[in-house]
């Protein structure tokens, strides 16, 4: 697949073979849109899975699960096919812990995350994050990317999105987003 | 008292407590959910108490829901006080950012 674009903050590039720990699941969107709660679930399975990492591993699990969640629950709206696996892998460098997920998603879901990734690369998160709010509580609408801002803002995420075509369908790109997040940022909590 | 699945909801003449998790699906969820306490704000007479302090996760349709019910305060000028938990990750990092919506908000640490 070719490679339209990459947004978001530059992230340090990181050797699989440094790798501590390391867990990929795959799963099919419907699942998540018929029990909801299984998003929740999921991610406090695979937070608890690597709290062992961490001093502090309630604080540790808080941190995992509350990003976990918000990914998962994105991967559930905004993949164009819901009957398409969907992956999250998490990787645990040593000083960093990634997530990643993929998934196929439409052109206005895909721009839309990349205007906000790349507003978020150079902007304050917490203005940004009050901005947001204001704007979707406001007008009564979905809280729009609130939560990988609220990430940002609260735990110094870094985030970062590839996008390539979809062989021939016009109007799908797969989408790679990498979170990374510091060690000591998930022990401080 | 409304429990509904992973979280609980009890309402007091001077306020509501939040337990549990709550990650619902959607903004409309919260807005049905959290439907006793935007009318307790709309009716207040006096202060109001939010104690979070045993919700243990929110998500981001929930923070927005959280911010519309500050937002509403803010409009019918109440008095808020919400209580959190400084051990809880998000109460800890996430709340003192919705304070900044309305200024006649306060937090108490239980």
């Amino acid at each position: 697949m070719d490679l339209l674009g990459q947004v978001g903050d530059t992230l340090t590039p990181q050797d699989p073979a440094d790798r501590l720990s390391n867990l990929r699941i795959e799963l099919l969107p419907i699942d998540l849109i018929v029990q909801w709660r299984r998003c929740s679930k999921m991610a406090d399975f695979l937070a608890s899975y690597f709290e062992y990492h961490f001093e502090s591993r309630v604080v540790a699990a808080q941190v995992l699960s509350t990003g976990l969640n918000e990914l998962i629950e994105n991967l559930a709206k905004f993949s164009a096919d819901k009957q398409r696996p969907v992956s999250v892998e998490i990787s645990h460098f040593g000083e960093v812990i990634t997530f990643e997920t993929q998934n196929e998603a439409r052109r206005a879901e895909v721009a839309a995350l990349r205007a906000r990734l790349t507003r978020m690369a150079t902007t304050d998160p917490e203005e940004l994050f009050l901005e947001q709010l204001e704007h979707t509580a406001s007008r009564d609408r979905a809280a729009s990317g609130l939560g990988l801002i609220n990430l940002k803002k609260d735990y110094g995420a870094r985030l970062s999105a590839e996008i390539r075509a979809v062989p021939d369908d016009p109007e799908r790109f797969h989408v790679t987003l990498q979170l990374a997040l510091e060690v000591d940022a998930v022990e401080r909590g | 008292m409304s429990v509904e699945g992973e979280y609980k909801l009890e309402l007091r003449a001077d306020g509501a407590t939040l337990s549990g998790v709550m990650r619902l699906v959607s903004p409309a969820a919260y807005r049905s959910a959290l439907a006793a306490v935007h009318d307790q704000i709309e009716a207040a007479k006096g202060p109001l108490e939010l104690d979070l302090a045993g919700l243990q996760f929110l998500n981001s349709s929930g923070i927005t829901a959280l911010s519309r019910l500050v937002m509403l305060a803010r409009e019918h000028s109440v008095q808020l006080t919400v209580i959190i938990d400084e051990q809880v990750s998000w109460q800890k990092k996430t709340l003192p950012s919705l304070a900044r919506l309305y200024p006649k908000l306060t937090l108490k640490a239980r």
